[in-house]
C-alpha cells in the first residue's frame, strides 16, 4: 500500500468511526435487559409506517411528472420553477410547520373551506400527510430530475421515431431506465418523511408518529424510555433504503 | 399500483375514521406538566367520558402566541403563571381561567453528581444550599429565559436569594450572564441530562422534580415564588428585562407559580372542555397533582 491510499483508508476509518460513533453510544446506553416501552410506541411505529408511505405514493404521483419535466423541457423562467421547488427544502423546518398551519390552520384561506368540507388539517392523519409531503417531496423531485437527467435522449428519440406516443415512450423506455433513480428518490423521500419533526410538530403533533412520540418520552418518562423507540425506528425505518441500496448494486454489476 | 393507492387510500380513511369515532378533545398546557397529565389526568378522564384527550406540551409563551395567533387551536389550555393566560385573555380568546393547581421553585440535584453528598446535607439544612452551587466545577442547569416561564423564574428566585442572604453577587457567581449559554436547555433535555448525570444541578419546579422522582433541596418561602402572601411586598422586588418585539424592552416580574386553565372560545367540543376543566379542580384530579408534587391551587380565577 502507497502512502497515499494508506492516508486515504486512515481519513476513511477516521469519517466512518465519526459517523458510527454515536450508534455506539446508543448500544452502551440501552439497557437491554429490560427494554421498556412505554404507552403508545407501537401505535407510533403503525402511524408513522401508515402516513409515510401514503405521503410517498402522493410525492410520486405528483413529484414524477414534474421531475420529467424539469429534465426535459427548456423555458424561460424555468429557474423560477427551480428555485419554487427548492423553497420547501431551504425553509426551517419549524418554519415550515408554522406556513403550513398560517395556510391550513382553521383560520387560513385553504383551511377553513377544506374545514367546512370535514376535512381539518391540523392534528388529524390528512395534516400528516401533508407535513410528510412538503418535508419530503422536495428531495424526492430533485433526486428523480437526476434520474431522468440520466436516461439518454436518443433513446426517447428513436422510440418516438418509431411511431410510439410520449406516453407509451415515456412508459416502455424512460421509467424503466430512471428506475434505480427514481427508487433512491423514493428511498430518501421515505427517510425524510419518517424522520421529520420539526413541521409535524406544528401542524400535526397528533397523530403521534414516532419523531413526536421520542420528544413526548423524553418529557414524560426521561432518557430511558427514548432508546428503546429509537431502535424500532431503526428497525422500521433501514429496510426500504437497504433494500434499494442493494438493487442498485447488484444491477450495476450486471450492467459491467 | 392502482390497488396499493386505493388500499393505502382506504387506510387513511378508514384510520380518520377511527379517530373520528370519538371526538378529540385536544389540551394545550404548559411543558412541565407532562408526567401527570399524560400518564395520569388525561387517561382517567378518557375512562370517565367518551373522548380521547390529545394532550399537548409545550412551553406555555409559544402555545399562548400560537393559539393567539390562529396557528393551532385547543378546547383548553393550561398554562404556568398568569401572563400566557392574560395574553388569551386580551386576545377575547379565553374569558375566565381558574386555578388548578400551584408549585414553587426548588434546587433539584443529579444522584450522580460528584457533589451529591454536599446537596444532601444541604437539604437536610446542615450546608449552605447556594454555597454548594458556587463550587467550582459544578455544572448548573436551567430553561431559556426567553421563551419559558419557568427559565425567568430562576433568575427571580436567585434575585430574591441574593436579597434575602445580603449576597449581591449571587446571581452572577451562580447564574453569570441572563442568557448563560452554557446553562440553558429545553425543558425535558434538562431533567434528562440531571438524571444521567451531565448536569449537577437545575432549578425548576417541585412538581417536574417530584414528578421525575429526583432529589431537590426546597427553597425559603421567601425565595420559592410559590407563596402569593408574599407576592405584594416581598416577591415584587425581583425583577429583570428582556428584549421583547421591536427592539423594545419588556419588565419580566415575579407571578404566582399556579397553573390557571381555562376553555378556549372557539372551542370545538364546549362542552367537554368544560368538563375537563372541572375535572382539573375534582378530588380526583387534586390527588394525582399531589402525589406528583404538586400543591393546591392558590388565588383567585383570571378574566
Amino acid at each position: 500500500m502507497n502512502r497515499a491510499n494508506r492516508l486515504l483508508a486512515l481519513t476513511a476509518t477516521l469519517g466512518l468511526g465519526l459517523l458510527a460513533l454515536p450508534f455506539a453510544a446508543l448500544i452502551g446506553a440501552t439497557h437491554w435487559h429490560s427494554l421498556g416501552f412505554v404507552p403508545g410506541d407501537a401505535a407510533s411505529i403503525g402511524i408513522s409506517l401508515t402516513y409515510t408511505a401514503i405521503a410517498l405514493v402522493v410525492i410520486a404521483l405528483l413529484g414524477t411528472p414534474l421531475a420529467y419535466w424539469l429534465a426535459r423541457s427548456r423555458f424561460h423562467g424555468k429557474w423560477l420553477v427551480e428555485a419554487l421547488v427548492l423553497l420547501p427544502l431551504l425553509t426551517p423546518p419549524l418554519a415550515m410547520g408554522i406556513l403550513l398551519s398560517t395556510l391550513y390552520g382553521p383560520y387560513g384561506w385553504a383551511g377553513k373551506p377544506l374545514a367546512r368540507l370535514g376535512v381539518e388539517l391540523t392534528n388529524t392523519a390528512y395534516a400528516f400527510v401533508l407535513a410528510q409531503v412538503y418535508s419530503a417531496a422536495p428531495y424526492f423531485i430533485v433526486t428523480a430530475r437526476a434520474a431522468f437527467e440520466g436516461v439518454p435522449r436518443e433513446l426517447e428519440q428513436v422510440a418516438l421515431t418509431l411511431g410510439k406516443t410520449r406516453w407509451q415512450c415515456f412508459v416502455s423506455i424512460t421509467l424503466p431506465l430512471a428506475g434505480l433513480g427514481l427508487a433512491a428518490a423514493a428511498a430518501l423521500a421515505w427517510v425524510r418523511a419518517l424522520g421529520e419533526f420539526g413541521v409535524v410538530l406544528i401542524i400535526a403533533y397528533f397523530p403521534q408518529g414516532i419523531p413526536v412520540k421520542l420528544w413526548v418520552n423524553l418529557q414524560d418518562y426521561g432518557l430511558s424510555a427514548v432508546y428503546p423507540l429509537l431502535w424500532l425506528f431503526f428497525l422500521v425505518a433501514m429496510p426500504l433504503p437497504l433494500l434499494l441500496g442493494a438493487l442498485s448494486r447488484r444491477s450495476g454489476l450486471v450492467r459491467a | 399500483m392502482r390497488r396499493l393507492l386505493a388500499l393505502l387510500l382506504a387506510t387513511l380513511t378508514l384510520g380518520t375514521a377511527a379517530a373520528h369515532a370519538q371526538p378529540a378533545l385536544t389540551v394545550a398546557y404548559a411543558g412541565s406538566m407532562g408526567v401527570v397529565m399524560d400518564r395520569h389526568i388525561s387517561p382517567t378522564f378518557e375512562r370517565k367520558y367518551p373522548v380521547s384527550v390529545r394532550g399537548i406540551g409545550q412551553g406555555a409563551w409559544a402555545l399562548a402566541r400560537l393559539i393567539a395567533g390562529g396557528q393551532m387551536r385547543a378546547d383548553v389550555f393550561v398554562s404556568v403563571t398568569p401572563g400566557p393566560m392574560r395574553l388569551l385573555i386580551e386576545k377575547g380568546l379565553v374569558h375566565r381561567a381558574v386555578p388548578v393547581a400551584s408549585t414553587q421553585m426548588v434546587i433539584a440535584y443529579s444522584p450522580k453528581s460528584r457533589f451529591a453528598a454536599r446537596f444532601r446535607e444541604a437539604a437536610a439544612g446542615r450546608r449552605t444550599w447556594y454555597r454548594v452551587l458556587e463550587e467550582p466545577g459544578l455544572r448548573f442547569g436551567r430553561t431559556d429565559p426567553a421563551t419559558d416561564p419557568q427559565g425567568r423564574n430562576v433568575i427571580l428566585s436567585f434575585q430574591l436569594a441574593a436579597l434575602y442572604y445580603h449576597r449581591p453577587r449571587l446571581v452572577q457567581r451562580v447564574l453569570g450572564p441572563l442568557r448563560n449559554p452554557r446553562q440553558i436547555f429545553t425543558e425535558p433535555s434538562l431533567l434528562s441530562r440531571l438524571e444521567s448525570g451531565q448536569i449537577d444541578a437545575v432549578a425548576g419546579y417541585l412538581s417536574a422534580v417530584r414528578s421525575h422522582r429526583l432529589p431537590y433541596v426546597a427553597l425559603p418561602a421567601q425565595i420559592n415564588l410559590g407563596d402569593p402572601a408574599y407576592m405584594r411586598d416581598w416577591y415584587s422586588r425581583a425583577g429583570f428585562e428582556v428584549s421583547g418585539l421591536h427592539g423594545g424592552k419588556v419588565r419580566v416580574k415575579p407571578q404566582p407559580l399556579v397553573f390557571y386553565a381555562a376553555v378556549l372560545d372557539n372551542a370545538s367540543h364546549p362542552d367537554l372542555a368544560r368538563s375537563f376543566v372541572r375535572f382539573l379542580r375534582s378530588p380526583v384530579a387534586q390527588k394525582m397533582f399531589r402525589d406528583n408534587g404538586y400543591s393546591p391551587p392558590h388565588g383567585k380565577p383570571l378574566g
